[in-house]
């Protein structure tokens, strides 16, 4: 700044600043156009890569938090006992899996456990009812470290067409601190991974 | 205690519903099949991560850069730490550097406002901006205690509603009053159905007695008798629910419709309970409540 | 040796002590407020990460007790009277088996001034974990029965917990179901059973009738 205020002239001023901007400009312009090329050669030009999720095989175990799930077959079914379809003539889709608790208390939301894709007339996003297979009765709440065969069971419309294969999507959630409530709760829940099942048809006649 | 009418034999013998469920079949699945055309839907972001700050916090440089040590007894709070030296003026006459003299105007534009009387203290010069904070705080802090101390008060029914000179209370637009406050035990004890009670525990039947226009808005009103010692029972206890009785709270009977009718409702107190009132509880009138005491 | 104010006047080369006696002057002011500045920073972000969060602060208030004794919390009294295991229970003559291992807890339970429900019972173990009552059969009790004061009920809870947590177990019960905090808990310890005791109890076949709650004489 001195030397330039030191300059006798205006033009003699201009000449310094002009000897002065050029290279800087040009070193700014090649650090840029070096950290794009750089950065593109490692692939920092692509589109943010949206995070994969891993395909599970039926009857494998899908470790993570605040469940391990285990889905183990998915069956079309007329008739579930007492369970009542809301339209008469309507199926079930029912998907059983092991699941199990991974969390340090109960879990009264197990039917944020699973979703189907794909799936044309299903009456519901989550599942109608979430079943325990060990004595067919609703339920509501799973303890920790307790491993249960539970089925969870949709209502498809009869006017769809009976599906061959389903995705199914296991949520997870996370345990952190709500900013809000300013407490841990178990939040995002977000699709952890998909098993792509075929589908046994075991309706009645 | 077990069940008199439980037998084991029969229970070993119970159908499993699970067995017999069509889907515990455990047929070996088939092979996967290819990702459906539909594809997966893509999973929603990550949550957020921490953000980092960034630096905005610094101090402009026009705010820093022109401050000047302050005149010599100002009162100027002088930073502690080992930079005071820098910053704190030397008494008058006795340091070396005598920074600014007391008047001078520092030239630098968007300096720290000169003090109008450079010698007066801090409360002085701030005596203003202090007396505003009273009522500011006062403002600040008071509506939150008072929605705080109302919503805490307003949650359980603690301002009872008693009886004008006619002996009947005015409570969410209905009146009412305690007809009859009777021991109801041999009633329900010698009943066609008798209720196995507890020794120890007594019966008591309230009757209570409405004016009431609309009966929907008491409808929903919960009962409960007060004993001498402060204590309260609910009505219509699950102590008597072998017993066919009939607690109807604030609403008129099928049988009796109109603007006035009576009601009863059953209590069970222990023996050492004496009941002195029945209040009538609607929590939309929280914290109000009718309190309605015999003759 | 006054250092001159930079005023108006250009630099006076004259004195080659002032620039920089007033730049180090300058530069210790703006040290001065950064320490300040970056100490309260400091000061008020230790206070923020000293603060408790919400689940510790609104923590609910336990009073412990042991098998037996009379254990008071705001609105209720308890006395933990027997505790048993099985394989399975019956209520409603239907059985239910477990995965784990069922234990029965049979209670004594008085409202203290108004009356009260207890909904929330719960098993806690060793490891901290939480297993609250069985949903797979109503139980009265702790759902839905309304206690009255000096009227004490007894009857018996089930909770399903794994074998491995059964043998030291400690009993929770609260008011509200949804939310334990800032109000009573009372928390009993159970007697610690030893392992092959527990193994006893999964081997019994017979399932073991839960008791229907009822008032019992004061």
């Amino acid at each position: 700044m001195s030397r330039v205020s030191a300059g006798s002239g205006a033009g003699s001023r201009r000449l310094a600043a002009r000897l002065f901007g050029i290279p800087l400009r040009w070193l700014g312009l090649s650090a840029g156009a070096a950290t794009l090329a750089v950065s593109g050669f490692f692939g920092g030009l692509e589109g943010p890569d949206e995070p994969a999720i891993p395909v599970v095989q039926p009857g494998t175990v899908d470790r993570g938090s605040p469940w391990n799930v285990t889905v183990s077959r998915v069956r079309l079914v007329n008739d579930l006992g007492t369970l009542r379809l809301t339209v008469p003539g309507d199926r079930w889709l029912a998907v059983v899996a092991t699941v199990e608790v991974t969390a340090d208390e109960s879990r009264n939301d197990l039917d944020d456990v699973l979703r189907l894709t794909g799936v044309l007339g299903l009456m519901s996003q989550e599942p109608a009812h979430v079943m325990l297979m060990r004595d067919a009765t609703e339920l509501g709440r799973l303890n920790p470290g307790m491993p249960e065969e539970i089925a969870f069971v949709w209502e498809q419309s009869a006017g769809a067409a009976p599906p061959g294969t389903v995705t199914v999507q296991i949520y997870g959630k996370t345990y952190r601190m709500d900013n809000l409530a300013n407490r841990m709760e178990w939040l995002d829940p977000a699709v952890r991974a998909e098993v792509v099942a075929p589908v046994q048809d075991r309706r009645a006649g | 205690m077990s069940d008199p009418t439980f037998d084991n034999t029969e229970t070993a013998n119970l159908p499993r519903v699970g067995a017999a469920d069509p889907l515990s079949d455990t047929a070996v699945l088939g092979p996967l099949r290819g990702m459906p055309a539909a594809g997966p839907q893509p999973a929603p972001a990550p949550g957020p991560g921490p953000v980092p700050v960034p630096g905005a916090w610094e101090p402009t440089a026009p705010t820093t850069g022109t401050w000047e040590p302050p005149p010599p007894g100002s009162g100027a709070w002088p930073p502690a730490g080992p930079t005071a030296g820098a910053w704190a003026p030397a008494a008058p006459g006795t340091g070396p550097a005598q920074p600014v003299a007391p008047g001078t105007v520092p030239p630098e534009p968007a300096g720290p406002p000169e003090p109008a009387t450079p010698q007066a203290g801090w409360w002085r010069r701030n005596r203003w901006g202090l007396v505003a904070l009273l009522p500011a705080l006062a403002l600040a802090l008071g509506p939150p205690a008072k929605d705080a101390y109302d919503q805490i008060t307003g949650l359980e029914p603690s301002r009872p509603v008693t009886a004008g000179a006619d002996g009947w209370t005015e409570y969410a637009g209905a009146r009412m009053r305690l007809v009859e406050l009777t021991d109801a035990t041999t009633e329900v004890t010698a009943a066609r159905r008798p209720v196995r009670l507890p020794p120890g525990v007594r019966v008591w039947r309230a009757r209570l007695g409405f004016e009431s226009a609309e009966t929907e808005r008491i409808g929903g009103c919960k009962l409960l008798l007060e004993s001498l010692d402060g204590r309260t029972f609910g009505a219509d206890p699950d102590e008597l629910d072998e017993a066919s009785l009939y607690s109807n709270f604030c609403t008129p009977g099928l049988e009796k419709p109109g603007p006035a009718y009576e009601t009863q409702s059953y209590f069970v107190l222990p023996t050492s309970a004496q009941p002195t009132a029945v209040r009538v509880v609607l929590s939309v009138e929280s914290p109000r409540y009718a309190r309605l005491s015999p003759g | 040796m006054s250092e001159p104010p930079r005023s108006a006047n250009p630099p006076a080369p004259a004195a080659p002590a002032a620039p920089a006696r007033s730049g180090l002057a300058r530069f210790g002011a703006r040290l001065g407020v950064g320490a300040l500045f970056v100490a309260a920073l400091a000061a008020g972000g230790a206070l923020t990460a000293l603060r408790p969060n919400s689940d510790v602060r609104e923590r609910p208030f336990v009073t412990a007790g042991g098998l037996g004794e009379r254990v008071s919390t705001r609105t209720f009294d308890v006395t933990v009277l027997d505790v048993r295991g099985a394989a399975q229970v019956a209520r409603f003559r239907q059985a239910h088996d477990t995965g784990g291992v069922w234990i029965v807890v049979r209670l004594r339970l008085t409202a203290r001034n108004d009356p009260t429900t207890v909904g929330y019972a719960a098993l806690r173990d060793e490891r901290g974990r939480l297993y609250q009552q069985s949903e797979r059969f109503t139980q009265p009790l702790t759902n839905s029965w309304v206690l009255q004061p000096g009227i004490p009920v007894e009857g018996e809870v089930a909770f399903e917990v794994p074998r491995a947590a059964a043998s030291r177990l400690w009993l929770r019960l609260a008011e509200n179901l949804a939310e334990q905090g800032m109000d009573s808990m009372a928390e009993v310890a159970l007697l610690p059973v030893d392992p092959s005791t527990v193994d006893g109890w999964t081997r019994s076949t017979a399932p073991v009738p839960l008791q229907t709650p009822g008032a019992v004489g004061t």
